[in-house]
């Protein structure tokens, strides 16, 4: 038998196989290492200079924990943090609320469910800041189409001021990211549903069970494992989310609608503090991870990995 | 080889060296290109001039070309500073007046003042430009001071029953009975109360100032806790909570329903009137403006020129020629003919200008009366930390009207605050 001389006929070989497997992965490490571990190693180094405005080529700063001790001991952040906690609670429970409802609803048979499925999904294809921008006009305190709804109707008897009012502002902005996220919900469940075998259904079914007993003993646990990814990448959104809520209130009135998302490009852009900015970045981050880390680990216990 | 061939040679190299050289430079002249960002590149009224100031500037340097770039005023700074992080400024530097100390801070941009005391522009009266001096430098040359106006529109003050008010109390009269009047369709008055803290805070600056008071002191010492700063809050509460005008809406989006007509009176810059244009034929005769009813006008620089710091000496001296070309005496009178607003040099309204334009006059007796009184909309004391302290303001204002607290102790928490934010 002839040996293949050609140099890299070398990694075919049974015991190169890691350095292959090294070789193949590489473009894609050097490429996550560019957009992620980079910029996220400079957010770290800016996080720990107390640096207002950064500058390419600049002196580096002495490191100093001040960001992280004025972040701890902020009024603002931690209500920044309890603002994104209140559009976490409210918008995730939302767009399941919503989305289950209409997977259930669209996994149906029924005359036009393929236009159904379409409509269902259209939100999540207009693009955010066009969809907020609608959302804003929608609910002008003063002329907007709501607000001509509900004293057409003889609902409210003067206009609503929905973006000058804390609690109303936080309403329309949940609302504004449930209608924008809850197709994200509906698409994963329903591809979850289809996947159900009819048979454990039709099982149920014999064994006398309603329709309310096989959707709370057969439906909810076969969809367990899509919730729970469904869960942690509708988190993810609500928190870094930005546009929505900037477009529609600013963050205001008196900070009701202020996000972290909001805060952090508030302290950078705004105020520039860029080193704060960092800190706060790097914090939500920090959360970020560790809420996913638990939900991707209780899944995995749950058989889900 | 000979000598002299080699030397010959040796020669002919050089030459060709020599020549490609110079046409490389020629061309290097010939393609020079300066970047201008500005947000006034469209607009109704200041993009005519720059455009026309532009076409001369090229004209007078041939084979250099000015790249004028529009970037929307919210993004403004935030690109700027973009640029200048890294390392890649404009070459002209277009700045609103109340964000630039934060590039002089960083030592972005050049001290304008030798090159002034070389052979720049006359600056004395020249209007607000004691703005661009900052620490002992001058960093930028003012290109726009105004004085606030109101605009009103006289159907809807007719329909209510009442003439252009000239004091506090007859604006608040007017402003209800146009409410009154317009049953839900239109509003007494527009103004700025959401997001947007600056605005926010120049249009509340407008009570605050008929009142008697003003954020800080000479020194910049905070002054919000004085009782003419108070009854300044409660004329902007009483404002929004007797429903006179339309709540949480922006200053862009109340100028467009004045020109719709749904607004009867709005307190804005000479900037306004040419939106006016937009409006409707049936409509457009009806708005008109006046001097502002308040007893001093909100005033201020609007917008400077600035040259970067870290330009190569070559371009700085373009740059420079491009300023001296824009504040130049022939162009200044340009500005106001064209965008009917006025110009910072002295002298630049002349008669054959006010003729054709005699709202003009209203316009220069607001600035004046401003610019008698010394005010700005950036509060000494706060140059640096100005986004801040309207953050802090603004916030305390909306929750004195949403909750409808005490302008007194609104007052109060507003200047422990700010206090704060100046000692940090």
């Amino acid at each position: 038998m002839t040996a293949d001389r050609r140099p890299w006929s070398v990694l075919w070989r049974p015991s190169a196989r890691r350095w292959l497997g090294a070789l193949l992965m590489a473009p894609c490490a050097i490429m996550v290492l560019l957009l992620i571990v980079y910029p996220l190693a400079v957010a770290l180094d800016l996080s720990f200079q107390k640096l207002r405005i950064m500058r390419v080529g600049a002196q580096r700063l002495p490191y100093t924990l001040d960001n992280y001790d004025r972040l701890l001991h902020s009024p603002d952040f931690w209500h920044a943090a309890g603002v994104s906690l209140a559009f976490v609670l409210v918008v995730t429970a939302g767009c399941f609320a919503v989305g289950l409802s209409a997977a259930l609803l669209v996994n149906q048979s029924f005359p036009g469910r393929r236009i159904a499925r379409l409509l269902v999904a259209l939100p999540w294809a207009v693009p955010e800041v066009v969809a907020a921008t609608i959302w804003a006009w929608m609910f002008d305190g003063s002329f907007g189409l709501i607000n001509w709804l509900l004293l057409q109707s003889g609902l409210v008897q003067a206009p609503i001021a929905w973006l000058s009012q804390p609690g109303e502002a936080f309403i329309v902005c949940a609302a504004a990211l449930i209608w924008s996220g809850y197709p994200f919900v509906a698409v994963m469940a329903l591809a979850g549903l289809q996947a159900i075998p009819p048979a454990l259904y039709e099982a149920a079914q014999i064994d006398g069970a309603h329709a309310g007993q096989r959707f709370r003993y057969v439906t909810l646990p076969a969809l367990r494992p899509v919730c729970m990814i469904a869960l942690v990448l509708v988190v993810l959104r609500v928190v870094r989310d930005f546009a929505t809520v900037f477009v529609i209130s600013g963050g205001g009135p008196v900070g009701a609608t202020r996000s972290l998302a909001i805060y952090t490009y508030e302290q950078a852009f705004s105020f520039y503090n860029i080193g704060y900015a960092a800190a706060i970045g790097l914090v939500t981050l920090a959360l970020c991870a560790v809420f996913s880390g638990a939900v991707v680990r209780r899944s995995t216990e749950g058989g889900l990995a | 080889m000979p000598s002299f061939l080699r030397r010959s040679l040796v020669a002919a190299f050089l030459t060709l060296a020599f020549a490609s050289q110079a046409i490389c430079a020629s061309q290097a002249i010939a393609q020079t290109k300066l970047r201008f960002y500005s947000w006034q590149t469209d607009d109704q009224s200041n993009s005519i001039w720059w455009q026309a100031v532009n076409k001369a500037f090229e004209e007078a340097h041939p084979g250099v070309t000015i790249d004028f770039v529009k970037v929307p005023r919210d993004d403004f700074a935030d690109t700027m500073m973009v640029m200048f992080s890294g390392n890649t400024p404009p070459d002209i530097v277009h700045l609103a007046s109340f964000e630039f100390h934060a590039f002089a801070e960083q030592d972005w941009l050049e001290d304008l003042g030798p090159w002034i005391a070389k052979d720049g522009p006359d600056l004395k009266g020249w209007a607000g430009q004691g703005i661009c001096s900052w620490q002992g430098k001058i960093y930028c040359i003012n290109l726009n001071y105004f004085g606030y106006l109101l605009f009103y529109n006289e159907a809807l003050l007719k329909a209510a029953g009442v003439g252009v008010p000239t004091n506090w109390e007859e604006y608040l009269d007017a402003a209800r009975k146009m409410t009154a009047a317009g049953g839900g369709n239109s509003f007494g008055v527009g103004l700025h109360t959401t997001a947007g803290p600056g605005q926010y805070l120049t249009e509340l600056l407008a009570c605050v100032l008929d009142a008697g008071g003003y954020w800080t002191d000479k020194s910049g010492k905070p002054t919000i806790d004085q009782p003419a700063v108070i009854e300044g809050l409660r004329r902007w509460k009483q404002l929004q909570t007797e429903h006179l005008t339309p709540m949480g809406v922006k200053g862009e989006d109340i100028r467009q329903l004045f020109v719709e007509g749904r607004i009867g009176m709005r307190l804005d810059g000479p900037w306004m009137w040419g939106l006016l244009a937009k409006a409707k034929p049936e409509l457009r005769d009806s708005l008109k403006v006046a001097l502002s009813p308040t007893t001093v006008p909100v005033g201020g620089a609007s917008n400077v020129i600035a040259m970067p710091a870290s330009l190569p000496p070559e371009r700085k001296k373009l740059v420079w020629e491009f300023i001296k070309l824009i504040t130049s005496p022939h162009w200044q009178e340009q500005y106001v003919a064209l965008t009917g607003q006025l110009a910072p040099r002295p002298g630049s309204l002349t008669p054959a200008i006010l003729a054709q334009k005699p709202f003009l006059a209203t316009f220069q007796a607001s600035q004046d009366k401003a610019a008698a009184a010394g005010v700005d909309r950036l509060p000494k004391g706060f140059e640096t930390k100005y986004n801040e302290f309207a953050k802090i303001v603004t916030e305390e204002a909306q929750r004195m009207v949403i909750d409808n607290a005490d302008p007194a102790s609104v007052a109060r928490r507003m200047q422990q605050r700010v206090t704060e934010l100046q000692s940090n």
